[in-house]
């Protein structure tokens, strides 16, 4: 068994450090539009559903699916901010700390699409609600609005310590 | 009354006043008795209508009760009427019809048999039993009413006509055939005294002409002897100087009329 | 057995499946009649009036055509209450997935049961069989349920219709010696029903089971209370019958709060103290026999009358769970009672009379 791992670890070490940098974008844009889109997903269908009876919530509770696509535009960011980082020089002082700026990138992408998936979830799922307590009492709505409006500051929260990650990396 | 108001086709006789007053007591008598019926039948009448008054008061509240526990059984344990409908089998309630005697008059009278019905078991056993057998004992008491009801009003309308009849009859009685018989009564005894006075007048005409005969008669006698006597006179002048004496012609004789 | 239904999604993935469905599920609460609304009809003078009233709420499209009518009956009512309840009903049901869909279809098994009984019952008596179907609970129709009463005989009506229906595991269990058959008698047709109510609890408790997760947690205590509110219903209903403790136990839901001991002990009770007793273990349960036995004369609040309260206030904290079947079964609970509600004030308002309102449990405030 020690050879196989052995071998492994070899395989990987022969990977070109700029893939593992690579994979940090890749993460980043792929993991937010999937929380952006589960969200979509939870949120549109109760919606509508809830729409069907109650029309007049329709266009208010659209803030939600927004909430959402928003967790998909910080990825977009993101991603942005890492791919224009990501260049591949030849000097020597570059090739010393290239190995902990790659593995810098893929934290920042990998913690950005992680907590952004989260929110997207967790706004996705707080967006239908908040359009079934709407339907209920229209009241309900900025209460239950704000607590969504924090889901999405966790999003928020991943994409500024993964774009500072990644300047500082 | 007028003198149209006699029974027709009567013979101005005693035999017919005879027959005549018999029916007129009859008539009175039978007068007497139907007055008496429909006094009792409009006592009864009267016991009705109040009797009926009553039920039909009762009646209002029983059946707003029914409907009631209907609504609150519907409430309990939903709508069972199909329910129940297609449980039954048999009648749970017979009404049977009877007759009451009143002055001779039958009025129908109708009776409600309940038997315990056993169809109403264990309905609405998971939800509203105890509201269902409410609802039946509400149900079961306005039937009750009803027929009673039912009776009554059967009865009302059946001496109601009975009444009128019975008043037509006593009216008729005393207002047609009473003075009816009374007015021929009257006619045959005018008749008959008019035929007593004319016999009467006719018996003093004859007496009187008798009378004039006989004075008319007594009168010839008189003159007759007055001439016998002369002619003895006669004779005894004829004797005395001789002549024949004549025999007198028989006056009497030849009258039949003569009555002593 | 239950077939496969798989579970209940968990809180992730529910909102993506039945978020749809219960979107639309909640926002009919918004239909339910208000506090205000029971006032307004309560005042009302006659049916037509009343009519006039519902067209202000979401029945409207389903008594607008009645309004000009005169020498309207309160069964008018029901049947537009009805329609509407089918439609919703039917719109959930063509939207639903699985599991979603086994349990929107057991939520109806118990008219289904009833509808049953019914036919059964008619065709014994040899009613006619449209007027039969015609009476039948609209939600509890089945495919071949038309055929139920083609058939003669008790062993016909098994082989041939039954047999297809979800109900026939339930005829099954109930079987009294074995065969299906020998239960379609007239003389035991009242225990039949129970017995079938109890095995369908007993199955929906087994669904819920198997859905497992939130919807458990919620539904159990409903379907506790259903159960527990036939025991109770039938150890006071048969109080003066003579059914024996052996048969009363065969129809008590072998599930419930008061299951097994308080359910023992309604057993064995005859009398209405002895069930009050049995029922002291339970708070909720002993309130409502205090007060429904208390004044039993005048019949303001009667035991059924609490238990639908209760039932209402359970069904309405099930309006307002996430992530589990619970708004369903409350919804269903609640549209069943809302109709009993609006049938009592209609039939009252057809009496004349107007001081109906207080006893029953208003839904939405």
């Amino acid at each position: 068994m020690p050879n196989l791992i052995d071998e492994c670890m070899t395989w990987i070490e022969s990977i070109d450090i700029v893939f593992w940098g690579s994979l940090g974008p890749a993460f980043s844009i792929s993991l937010c539009i999937l929380g952006a889109a589960w969200g979509i997903w939870s949120t549109g269908s109760t919606l509508i559903g809830a729409c069907i009876r109650k029309r007049e919530i329709w266009v208010k509770n659209l803030i939600s699916i927004l909430l959402c696509e928003a967790i998909a535009i910080y990825g977009v960011i993101e991603t942005i901010f890492l791919i224009t980082h990501i260049k591949y020089q030849a000097d020597e002082e570059y090739n010393l700390n290239i190995r902990r700026t790659m593995y810098g990138y893929l934290a920042s992408g990998l913690g950005t699409g992680i907590g952004c998936a989260s929110a997207g979830a967790a706004v996705g799922i707080l967006g239908g609600y908040v359009a079934i307590s709407d339907a209920w009492n229209r009241h309900l709505f900025i209460k239950c609005f704000i607590v969504e409006v924090f889901a999405e500051a966790i999003g928020v929260m991943a994409l500024i310590v993964g774009i500072v990650s990644a300047a500082s990396a | 009354m007028s003198g149209q108001d006699v029974l027709p086709n009567t013979l101005p006789t005693r035999m017919t006043l005879q027959r005549l007053q018999v029916r007129l007591g009859a008539a009175q008598k039978g007068h007497r008795l139907l007055k008496k019926k429909a006094d009792a039948l409009t006592v009864r009448f009267r016991q009705i209508t109040k009797d009926i008054y009553d039920t039909k008061m009762e009646m209002g509240n029983v059946l707003k009760r029914t409907a009631l526990a209907m609504a609150e059984t519907r409430y309990a344990a939903g709508d069972i009427s199909q329910v129940i409908q297609q449980k039954v089998s048999q009648p749970s309630a017979l009404v049977r019809g009877g007759i009451d005697n009143i002055a001779g008059v039958h009025l129908p009278v109708f009776n409600l048999e309940c038997s315990g019905s056993t169809s109403m078991q264990l309905t609405g056993l998971s939800a509203g039993g105890s509201k269902i057998e409410k609802c039946a004992q509400t149900h079961r008491s306005a039937l009750d009413t009803i027929v009673k009801l039912a009776s009554l009003q059967t009865s009302f309308l059946k001496l109601d006509e009975v009444i009128k009849l019975t008043n037509r009859r006593v009216n008729a009685i005393e207002n047609v055939v009473i003075p009816k018989i009374k007015n021929t009564i009257q006619m045959i005894k005018d008749h008959l005294d008019e035929e007593e006075r004319e016999e009467f007048t006719r018996m003093k005409k004859i007496v009187e002409k008798k009378k004039k005969r006989i004075e008319m008669e007594k009168a010839a006698l008189e003159a007759r002897r007055e001439m016998r006597r002369l002619e003895d006179d006669i004779d005894t002048l004829a004797l005395m100087t001789g002549g024949p004496l004549e025999e007198p012609a028989d006056l009497i004789g030849g009258d039949d009329d003569i009555v002593f | 057995m239950v077939k496969k239904v798989g579970s209940c999604p968990s809180l992730a993935t529910y909102a993506n499946e039945f978020g749809f469905l219960e979107g639309v599920v909640k926002t009919h609460y918004n239909d339910f009649l208000s506090s205000s609304d029971y006032l307004a009809l309560n005042e009302c003078e006659n049916i037509s009036d009343f009519i006039v009233q519902l067209n202000g709420t979401r029945y409207c499209q389903y008594v607008q055509h009645h309004r000009d009518d005169a020498n309207l009956e309160p069964s008018v009512i029901h049947d537009a209450m009805m329609r509407k309840f089918v439609d919703d009903y039917n719109f959930l049901l063509d939207n639903a997935i699985e599991p979603l869909l086994t349990f929107l279809r057991f939520c109806t098994y118990g008219h289904m049961i009833d509808n049953t009984i019914l036919i059964i019952q008619g065709t014994l008596q040899g009613r006619e069989p449209a007027r039969l179907i015609k009476a039948c609970h609209p939600l509890g129709r089945f495919d071949g349920i038309g055929a139920l009463s083609t058939a003669r005989s008790a062993k016909d009506l098994y082989d041939r219709v039954l047999i297809d229906t979800p109900i026939a595991k339930y005829f099954e269990k109930a079987a009294i010696g074995g065969s299906a058959e020998d239960t379609l008698t007239d003389s035991n047709i009242e225990l039949l029903r129970n017995s079938l109510h109890k095995h369908y609890l007993e199955d929906f408790l087994e669904l819920i089971k198997e859905l497992g997760g939130d919807t458990y947690d919620e539904m159990k205590p409903l379907l506790d209370f259903e159960a527990d509110r036939r025991a109770i219903n039938i150890s006071i209903n048969s109080l003066n019958s003579d059914i024996t403790a052996e048969e009363r136990r065969a129809l008590m839901p072998r599930m419930g709060v008061l299951f097994p001991c308080g359910t023992d002990q309604l057993v064995n009770r005859d009398s209405l103290q002895g069930v009050g007793l049995a029922l002291s273990r339970v708070d909720e349960y002993h309130h409502i026999f205090v007060a429904g036995s208390e004044d039993d004369l005048d019949s303001t609040v009667s035991i059924e009358d609490g238990m639908y309260k209760l039932e209402t206030a359970m069904a309405r904290q099930a309006m307002y769970r996430g992530f589990c079947f619970a708004p369903f079964y409350g919804f269903f609970k609640l549209r069943e009672q809302e109709i009993r509600n609006v049938m009592w004030l209609a039939e009252r308002v057809h009496l004349g009379l107007n001081e109906g309102v207080s006893k029953l449990p208003i839904i939405r405030d």
